[in-house]
C-alpha cells in the first residue's frame, strides 16, 4: 500500500509543479494535464511512469508569468505537510488570488480521480493536544482525535523529558502506544517513526518489558527494510542478544547469515557476536567480562539471561574445583558488583549455607543444590521459548 | 481413452507444450491441474499399482514449481508455486497414509516416499517446522507396515531427514544414530547422497571427539576439502589454527547450517592440547595450570590464568577430563584411571 501512496504523491507533485510553472496559463495547463494523465491511465502506465522526470505540459512554457517567492520545500512538502487536503487546496487557490487572477475553479477533477484510486484513504489528524491516552481502535479513527505530525513531534520531545523527570513507566508506555497508533493510522513511515519506535524500545528495555520491546523491534525491522534510516546496528545487536536469551538456534543461524561485513565491524554487533561465541564455547570468563562492557542498552537484555548463565557457570565451578573455591574468585568471575550481591545470589539458590568461615565455598556440597537450580531453568526455557 | 485418463493425458500434453515454449508458469499450472485430476481418480479407483505414476507426477510437480518460482523471483513477483506444490504433495501423502485397503494392494506403501518429498519441499521453503506434522501423522497411524519393509530408497531419505531435524535442534545423539543408519543403507553409487549425510554427520562426530579416518575422507573429496583442516587442527591440538579455519569457512558453514556445531569442536581441539601437556609432563597426575597456559600461548592463544581455569573446569564438567582443580594451588589433579576418556563411534561399513 505504501508504494502506491508514494507513486500517487509523485503524480500529485507533477500536477503541482505544472500548476506552479504556469499560473499565466492555468486553463490550458489544466486541459493538457487531464489529457496526459488520462492517456497514461488508459495505457495502464499510470504508476509505471516516472513522474518526477516527466516533461511539463507544453502550456507551461514561460510567457509573462509573474514569479513569486516560494521556497523549494513548500512545493514538495505535501507528504510531510501537516495540512489537511482542503487546507492544501485553499493554499494553492490563495496563491493565484495574490496575482489578481480570476477566482479559478480548483484543480479538482484529476485529484479526485487519484483519490479514488487511492484505496487506503490517508487520514490527516487535526487534534492539537500533546498528550493522549491509548485506546485500541475498533473502526476507522476520527481525525479530530488523531494528532498531526507536527504535534506528534512535539509530543515525542515532551515525553522524553517527562520520562527523565518522572520515570513513570505505565504512563509513558500508554502515551507511546497512542503516539505509535497516530503514526500508523496516518501511514507515516519516516525517520520520525523510526525515532519513536527506537525511543520506546529503549525505554521498554530499561524497564525489562520484553513484550513491548519485541513489538517495537518487529516494527523497526520492517521500517529498516524499507531503507528508512535509524540506529540499525544498535538494534541488530539487540536482536542477536534476544535470540541468545531464547536460545533459538535457527534464529541465531539465520541472523548470522544476514550480517553484512559492514555490520560485523560495528562495535555493538561485534559485542553481541562475541557474547554468542563465548556462550557457545563455554568461555564463561570472557562472557561475564562482556556483560560488564555491554554497549547501549545491551546489558538490560543480557539481564534476562544472566541468572541462567550464572547458575550454569556456578555448576561448572562446583563440579571442577575441590575441595573449596575462593568466594572472591566467584565474585569477580561472575561479575557481581560486590560481595553482598554474591552472597545474596547464593542465598537465593539455597547454597549460602555452604560458604565456609574463610570465605570459600564448599563446592562438593554446593554442587547438588546448584544442579537442582539448573533443572529449574531448563523447564522454564522450554515453556518460555517462543 | 476412457475417463479419467483422457483428461490426464490432455493436461499432460498441454503441460509439455508449455514447457516446450519455456512458459514454465503455465506449465506448472497445467501440471498441477493434472495432478489434482489424478489424485481424485487415485482416491476413488486406483490402488497400489499406480503409485509409481503418483511418485513421478509429484516429483515433476515439485521441479516445475521450483523452476517457475525462479522466474517469478526474477520478475519480482512473489514465488508461490512451491507452496501450492507442497499442498498438493501433502494431499498425496494423506491419500496414502489413510488408505484402508488390504495390505498388499494398499496405498500405504507410498507413505514414506511422500514423507521424504514433503521434507525436501519444506526445507526448500525454509519452513522446517511443518515437518513435525508429517512425523506426527506417521506416528499416529496405527496400521502402517514396519519401517524396514519399505523400499530402501524411501527409508534412507526418511532417516536422513530425521537426522537433519534432530541435528538442527542440537539433539546430536539422535542425529548421529539416524545418520549412521542412513549412511550404511545408502548404496555406494549415490555419491551425492552419501556426501550429504557426511556433511552433517562429521560435525556431530567432531563435537564428540571422533575423527573420521583419512580413508573415509578420501572417498568424498568435497567433504574432505571442507573438514580436513578442522580435523588436522584438532589432531594437533592447535586451537589457534582451529579458530582461524573456523573464521575462514564461516560463510560456507553458516550457509549449510553447520557452523554452530563445528564451533563446539573447539573444546575437543583444546583437550588434545591439554592431553599433550599431560603426556609431556611424563603423565604426572598433578599438573600445574601454568603449563597449560604455556601450551596455549605456544599455539598462539595468549590467555589469562582465569580463562585457562574456566576451560579446564568446563571440560571436567562435560566429562572430557576426569579430575579436579585446586584454585589456591593452581593445579589440575587428574584421576588415576582414564583421565582423558576415549570415545568411539560405530563402524560405518
Amino acid at each position: 500500500m505504501d508504494k502506491l501512496f508514494i507513486k500517487i504523491c509523485f503524480i500529485r507533485e507533477y500536477v503541482q509543479r505544472s500548476f506552479n510553472e504556469a499560473q499565466h496559463n492555468i486553463d490550458a495547463v489544466e486541459r493538457e494535464l487531464k489529457i496526459i494523465i488520462s492517456s497514461k491511465m488508459s495505457e495502464g502506465l499510470l504508476y509505471e511512469t516516472d513522474w518526477s522526470k516527466m516533461e511539463l505540459p507544453q502550456s507551461c512554457r514561460p510567457s509573462s508569468f509573474l514569479s513569486f517567492n516560494q521556497s523549494p520545500s513548500d512545493r514538495y512538502s505535501f507528504d510531510s505537510d501537516e495540512c489537511s487536503e482542503s487546507q492544501k487546496r485553499e493554499k494553492r487557490a490563495k496563491r493565484f488570488q495574490e496575482h489578481e487572477r480570476i477566482n479559478r475553479p480548483r484543480w479538482e477533477p484529476p485529484v479526485q480521480q487519484l483519490d479514488e484510486i487511492d484505496v487506503d484513504q490517508t487520514i490527516v489528524g487535526t487534534c492539537q493536544k500533546l498528550e493522549k491516552s491509548y485506546l485500541r481502535l475498533t473502526s476507522a479513527p476520527d481525525p479530530s482525535t488523531v494528532r498531526p505530525l507536527r504535534i506528534l513531534k512535539q509530543t515525542l520531545e515532551f515525553l522524553k523529558a517527562k520520562w527523565v523527570e518522572d520515570q513513570n513507566y505505565t504512563y509513558i508506555c500508554d502515551q507511546f502506544k497512542s503516539l505509535r497508533q497516530d503514526l500508523t493510522v496516518q501511514h507515516i513511515k519516516t525517520e520520525f517513526t523510526v525515532k519513536v519506535y527506537e525511543t520506546h524500545a529503549r525505554i521498554a528495555l530499561e524497564k525489562s518489558d520484553l513484550g513491548e520491546y519485541n513489538q517495537c523491534q518487529t516494527q523497526l525491522k520492517e521500517l529498516y527494510r524499507l531503507n528508512i534510516p535509524g540506529s540499525v546496528m544498535e538494534f541488530m545487536a539487540y536482536r542477536l542478544l534476544y535470540f541468545l536469551y531464547t536460545r533459538n538456534r535457527s534464529d541465531i543461524n539465520a541472523l548470522i547469515a544476514e550480517l553484512t561485513d559492514e555490520m560485523k565491524n560495528d562495535d555493538a554487533i561485534k559485542h553481541a557476536l562475541e557474547v554468542r561465541s563465548t556462550l557457545a564455547t563455554s568461555n564463561f570468563h570472557k562472557f561475564f567480562q562482556l556483560y560488564l562492557k555491554a554497549p547501549n542498552m545491551g546489558a538490560y537484555l543480557m539481564d534476562h539471561f544472566i541468572e541462567r548463565e550464572r547458575i550454569a557457570a556456578l555448576q561448572t565451578l562446583c563440579k571442577a574445583f575441590r575441595p573449596t573455591l575462593e568466594m572472591e574468585f566467584i565474585r569477580t568471575e561472575l561479575a557481581f558488583n560486590d560481595m553482598e550481591e554474591c552472597y545474596q545470589f547464593l542465598n537465593e539458590h539455597n547454597s549460602s549455607i555452604y560458604i565456609l568461615a574463610d570465605n570459600t565455598l564448599d563446592t562438593k556440597n554446593a554442587q547438588k543444590s546448584i544442579e537442582a537450580c539448573v533443572k529449574k531453568f531448563e523447564k522454564i526455557d522450554i515453556k518460555g521459548q517462543i | 481413452l476412457s475417463a479419467p485418463w483422457d483428461d490426464i493425458v490432455i493436461q499432460y500434453i498441454k503441460c509439455i507444450i508449455a514447457m516446450h515454449n519455456r512458459k514454465y508458469a503455465e506449465a506448472f499450472e497445467e501440471h498441477h491441474t493434472m495432478v489434482q485430476i489424478f489424485q481424485r481418480a487415485f482416491s476413488q479407483q486406483f490402488g497400489r499399482w499406480s503409485l509409481p505414476i503418483l511418485y513421478t507426477i509429484n516429483y515433476d510437480l515439485r521441479l516445475l514449481a521450483i523452476k517457475s518460482d525462479l522466474i517469478f523471483m526474477m520478475a519480482e513477483k512473489p514465488p508461490k508455486n512451491l507452496e501450492i506444490a507442497a499442498r498438493a504433495i501433502n494431499k498425496s501423502f494423506s491419500l496414502c497414509i489413510t488408505d484402508r485397503a488390504v495390505l498388499n494392494v494398499s496405498r500405504k506403501w507410498g507413505t514414506y516416499y511422500f514423507a521424504g518429498l514433503l521434507f525436501k519441499t519444506y526445507f526448500k521453503l525454509k519452513q522446517q517446522n511443518l515437518c513435525k506434522n508429517v512425523i506426527k501423522s506417521i506416528r499416529a497411524s496405527t496400521d502402517l507396515p514396519p519401517f524396514g519393509q519399505f523400499p530402501r530408497a524411501h527409508q534412507v531419505t526418511f532417516l536422513y531427514y530425521q537426522g537433519l531435524l534432530a541435528f538442527l535442534e542440537a539433539e546430536y545423539s539422535q542425529a548421529e544414530e539416524k545418520f549412521v543408519t542412513a549412511f550404511r543403507m545408502c548404496p555406494k553409487s549415490s555419491q551425492k547422497n552419501k556426501e550429504l549425510i557426511l556433511r552433517y554427520l562429521i560435525p556431530v562426530w567432531l563435537t564428540r571427539g571422533i575423527l573420521p579416518s583419512p580413508e573415509l575422507l578420501s572417498r568424498y573429496p568435497k567433504i574432505e576439502s571442507l573438514y580436513k583442516p578442522f580435523i588436522d587442527a584438532i589432531r594437533d591440538g592447535n586451537v589457534k589454527k582451529f579458530d582461524d579455519t573456523l573464521a575462514k569457512f564461516e560463510l560456507k558453514l553458516v550457509a549449510q547450517n553447520t557452523f554452530l556445531t563445528v564451533e563446539l569442536a573447539r573444546e575437543i581441539a583444546m583437550r588434545v592440547l591439554f592431553k599433550k601437556v599431560y603426556l609431556i609432563n611424563i603423565r604426572e597426575s598433578k599438573v600445574p595450570l601454568s603449563k597449560f597456559q604455556q601450551a596455549l600461548k605456544y599455539v598462539g592463544r595468549d590467555v589469562e590464568m582465569a580463562e585457562v581455569m574456566w576451560y579446564m573446569a568446563s571440560m571436567i564438567q562435560k566429562g572430557l577430563i576426569r579430575g579436579y582443580l585446586s584454585y589456591s594451588k593452581e593445579f589440575l589433579v587428574l584421576s588415576e584411571k582414564n583421565a582423558f576418556p576415549v570415545f568411539d563411534a560405530p563402524a560405518l561399513t
